[in-house]
This record gives C-alpha cells, structure tokens and sequence, in this order.
C-alpha cells in the first residue's frame, strides 16, 4: 500500500483504525529526520501530518504506536524530546497538532516511555529507563478531560455500621469545588468530601449485603460519572477486619476461586473437598471465568455431564490432580493436609514439578514416604504451617478447613 | 512470593499549552501523572513492551532484563488492580530453555498469556535453535512453556488473535513471513513478505 522510502521514515508500533484511515507514527525520516505522525487511507493515499522536532517543545523518535483517545485525537510516545530530554507522552489530533501531556526525566521520573494503555480513561505505561535508579517505571497519566477511579483504600470494610467505615477514593480529575454524589453498591455513601482533585472521601452505606463486591461509581451534578468495578468488598459477616485470615478471605473471594457459605457468611471452619480445590487450582491458573473443556466421562463417581465432571477431568489433564482409585476421582471426599500439597505445587510450578527429597523434619511424616517430599517442600516454602512446633508436627490426617484453605491458596496460587 | 510493595511517587504537573501554531493552543491543562511503581524497588528492570488488562482486572507486562525470581533474563510481572503499586513477579527468564529478554505486548487467550522472547542462546530445553527467539505461552501463575522457535530475530511482531488463531510476522528458515499459529505453537508461513517488518503489531482493520 505504501512503501517508506529511504530517509522518509521507519514506520515502527502499533498502527490504528480511525475514520476510515490508518494512523501511525515513523521512528525517523520528516522535516527534523526525527519522525513523523501520519494518515493513510485504505487506497494508498499517504499524508505525513507532523514532523516531529525535538527539543522541549516537541517529542522525537515515536516507538510506541499511537493509542485513540477520542473521536479526533490520539495518544503517543517519543522516546526523546521534551522538557528534559527523557521522552514525551503526547496527544495528536487528526491534523497534526500536538500537545505535549508530560515530559519525561524529571527527578525521580521515568525515561524512555514505551507504548500505551487505556483504561476506563486512565493512560498507562511503562518506561524503559528512569526512576531513581534508571530501572524503569510503571506510569499513570489521567488526562485533564477524563474522571476515572484508579482505586480505593481500604478495600474491604464492615456492613451494619452506623455511620459507615470512611474509605478513600483515588483517581482523577475530581473537579473542586464541585459536590459529587458517591455510589457504593448502588447506595448513596454518607459523608462525601472532595478532598483534591485526585481524592474523595466517603463513608460506606450500612446496608451493603455482606460477603459482595461492589461498584463504586461517582456522579457530578450534571450527570458526569466514573466507576471502578468490585471496588469495595463487604467484609463476610464471620470475617471481620480483626480476622487473621481476612486478608486471604479476601484474596480468594475477589479472584473467584471461593464464595462465601450462604446468609453472608464464609464459614471458615466449613470443609474442603477434592472437586472444590481443583476448581479453585484451574480458576487460579486461567482466570476465574475459565471454562474447561467438555467431560468425557473418565471417572464413574463423576457423572458426565454433572457440575463438576468437567473441572475434575480438566484437572486430572492437566496434571494437577491424580485420581484416587481405578476409574475413580472421590470429588466429595473431604480434603485431608496430606492431600494439598501434591495438588498445591503441581499448581504452582507446573505439572512436571517434582519436589525435592524429604528430610525428615515432621516427627509424623514418615521419611521416605509417599508423601514427605510435597509435605516438606510446601512446608519449606511458607504455604501450608506445621500443626505443632515441639516436636514438629504436619498432622496428615487432620481435615483442611475453608479459612486454612483460603490462606494456603493465596500463597501458593500467588494472589494480589 | 515476590511482592514488593512501592511507596507511591506522585509527580504532578501542569502543563501549559506551547504557543506555536504548530501545536494545539488550547487554555492550561491540569492532569494527574504518578509513577506507580519503580522498578528500582525490584531486581526486575527495563520494561519494554506495554501493559495489558487481562480478564481478572488485572495489569501484566515484562521487563526486558533483571528479574526478581532469581533469574536475569527479564521477567512476567502482575501489576495489581488493588492500588498501592502492588506488584507481584510471575516468571524470570532464565535462558535455560526459556529464552530471555521479552519485548513484545502480552496477548491473553484461553486462559493463558502468550508473549515472546527477543533471544534464546542457550537452549538446554533443546526445543529452539540458538539464539532464536521463541514464543511462550504462561499460566495466571506464572507456570511457562516454550511453543513455538522460528529460526528468527528479534524483530519478530507481537501477536494479535483474530479468526480463532494467532498472527505475526517474524524470520523463518526461508526468509521473512506472515504466520499464522495455533495455541499449541504450530506456526504455517501464510505469505512471504519482501520488505523487512520491524517489529511492531499487525492490525486487523475493520
């Protein structure tokens, strides 16, 4: 369609469809040698629209492609120019007009910057080099004509009280001086301040039910909104804050592996069985909305189709569970700690992994012994606790409880 | 696990519009920009490629060297949708079977991240020649393999997924081409290109 003559750049990134055209960016070539933004039609017809220059008024050397920001606008990087020389993050319109949105290389700043991400319009990024000790950055930029929500703090809090637990609502930009409305869950939040145009503060409804993730959304008066989905957990009514294992409760409630017991409770003292943890390894593995393949029928306690036939053999494929007889899976057999950890660490390192030689450190775990090698190994690397310290105890048979569980699998399935 | 935890460096600027007619001439413009995270907190350093947003909210890219797992090669990280910068390293490329150096974007499908490497010179795994990139494909966990090893440079494209299958450009044994791969990194040359592709991304137009 169009071929960049020697000297007349090196196109270079990601290229973007708009209006009917191609967008794209040359690392080189222009009036400054120091690359171009240009437009092409689906018939050939080629424009360059900006030369870039270099120097503080102007980026050069674009690498990252160009992202779409609006109807008439895009988004870019170069990796030099501006102000110090670090590199530009800019926004193009469809003639060729730029505005740099930040430059680059200040103290403490990034360098370099890379290609670009949108998101619920944020823009983000990383940089090659900068920060303070030129390893790179991971940036945000919330361009002056976007509200967004980047996050809240804390993240989970009690329901039922009055007036509600104040959270803390980062993003940008929140326009000061004006009265915005908060949503939680649907519910008005109490106690709305705007604290800057990059904070909020609100006090979360009281009437929340438990155990949900909700949305937060804010609303300015003239019908402006952001939102930020699952932003806000109600804490699980048997989970409260001072819980020990909140922190893991949460983790495996937000990554879809656990749901609570009913009536808005966890039920951390409830028990785990074999078709439960497999689905919580192959949710930790591919996502929480992964769908295994259809069953075939391997098992004859596992009824094919049936809720949990595809899981089972999913798991059993790839090598994250074995079977516990001939032809069998026992999905309803309740998990003993002799059990997860084979399952832990064929889900953490692989199905191929194989632990390393027991010690004999557990006074109960027979050294050598089928299970030694995996009961030690997840022991070694922090996943799963001796059951006593004088003598040192693993206690195979004891069953793994749900909050136990929750908390072996955010470790071991490396939960944020 | 390896979390690191970075205090928020919060750069604010406002930036005014430049007076050229050259450039948009529109009133002062206020913004946010924050570094999120410094990877001068971690072992892991230079990231290239972008990030992306993978189906579980969350933020994935890679780092072109370093790594915080042991390894030096570059490095997978998720970037948490929490707040706080929280940082979680997924992988390290080590250049034992695994390649190193990763450049390009990250592609999410069927319940797995695909990306590739730049390089691979060492190749103990014996699936790739030497110092020929390969594409990976990586678990939520962090749990990796090797798919597809192409004679190739490291001007092999990011990968894009459109009509049930992977697309790219990249170096092969006969020259240049446009590929077409399935998840399990069978690769089949579609058209052989005559000018040199440059790394980049191909776009499906609509």
């Amino acid at each position: 369609m169009h071929v960049f003559q020697s000297g007349g750049g090196s196109a270079f990134g990601r290229l973007v469809e708009q209006g009917g055209f191609l967008w794209g960016t040359t690392t080189d070539g222009g009036a400054f040698g120091k690359g171009t933004m240009f437009r092409m039609d689906f018939a050939g017809n080629f424009a360059t629209l900006h030369s870039f220059a270099g120097g503080p008024g102007d980026g050069a050397i674009p690498t990252g492609g160009l992202l779409v920001a609006n109807n008439s606008s895009f988004y870019g990087t170069t990796q030099f120019g501006g102000q110090y020389d670090g590199g530009t993050l800019y926004q193009i319109d469809s003639f060729g007009n730029v505005v740099i949105l930040h430059s680059f290389g200040d103290v403490g700043d990034g360098t370099v910057p890379g290609p670009l991400m949108a998101v619920n319009g944020a823009v983000w990024g990383t940089t090659r080099g900068g920060g303070v000790s030129g390893a790179g950055t991971i940036y945000v930029l919330i361009p002056s004509s976007t509200m967004t929500v980047l996050h809240l703090t804390p993240t989970a809090g009690p329901v039922r009280v009055r007036p509600g637990d104040p959270v803390q609502i980062h993003g940008g930009i929140f326009p000061v001086g004006e009265v915005p409305s908060v949503l939680i869950g649907g519910v008005a939040a109490s106690n709305v301040h705007l604290l800057d145009q990059e904070n909020i503060t609100a006090a979360t409804p009281p009437d929340l039910a438990p155990g949900t993730l909700n949305e937060i959304i804010i609303v300015l008066p003239d019908g402006t909104q952001a939102s930020l989905e699952k932003a806000w957990m109600a804490d699980f009514l048997d989970v409260p804050q001072s819980d020990r294992r909140h922190e893991f409760v949460e983790r495996v409630f937000r990554a879809g592996l656990m749901d609570g017991c009913g009536g808005g409770n966890f039920c951390e003292g409830g028990t785990v069985d074999r078709a439960e943890l497999v689905t919580m390894a192959l949710k930790a593995k591919h996502g929480p909305a992964w769908a295994p393949p259809a069953c075939s029928g391997l098992f004859k306690d596992v009824p094919c189709p049936g809720p949990q036939a595809d899981w089972v053999e999913d798991a059993v494929a790839e090598g994250v569970a074995q079977s516990c007889a001939r032809e069998k899976f026992c999905p309803d057999r309740k998990l003993t700690r002799d059990e997860i950890p084979g399952i832990l660490l064929k889900t953490e390192h692989g199905s191929a992994y194989v632990a390393p030689s027991c010690a004999g450190v557990f006074k109960d775990v027979k050294c050598p012994g089928p299970q030694a090698n995996a009961i030690e190994q997840v022991y070694n690397e922090g996943l799963v606790e001796a059951c006593s310290a004088s003598p040192l105890r693993y206690c195979g048979n004891k069953r793994v409880e749900r909050g136990p569980m929750a908390e072996y699998g955010s470790r071991a399935f490396r939960l944020p | 696990m390896n979390c690191a935890n970075s205090s928020i460096r919060m750069l604010r600027v406002l930036v005014l519009s430049l007076g050229s007619t050259m450039f948009l001439t529109s009133a002062a413009r206020a913004q946010v920009y924050e570094v999120v995270f410094d990877f001068g907190d971690s072992l892991a350093s230079n990231p290239h490629g972008p990030l992306i947003r993978a189906s579980d909210g969350h933020f994935y890219g890679t780092t072109f060297t370093g790594g915080s797992l042991g390894g030096d090669g570059g490095s997978v990280f998720r970037l948490s949708n929490r707040g706080s910068g929280q940082i979680t390293f997924l992988h390290d490329f080590f250049d034992i079977g695994d390649g190193f150096q990763p450049a390009q974007s990250l592609l999410e499908s069927s319940g797995y991240l695909f990306g590739s490497t730049t390089a691979d010179s060492v190749n103990t795994g014996g699936s790739c020649n030497g110092f020929a990139p390969n594409t990976y494909r990586m678990d939520f966990i962090g749990n990796l393999s090797t798919i597809e090893c192409p004679l190739s440079t490291p001007d092999m494209s990011a990968l894009i997924e459109a009509f049930g299958a992977f697309w790219g450009v990249d170096y092969f044994a006969d020259g240049q081409g446009l590929f077409r791969m399935d998840s399990s990194g069978n690769a089949t040359v579609i058209k052989w290109l005559d000018h040199r592709f440059g790394g980049g991304e191909l776009l499906l137009a609509s």
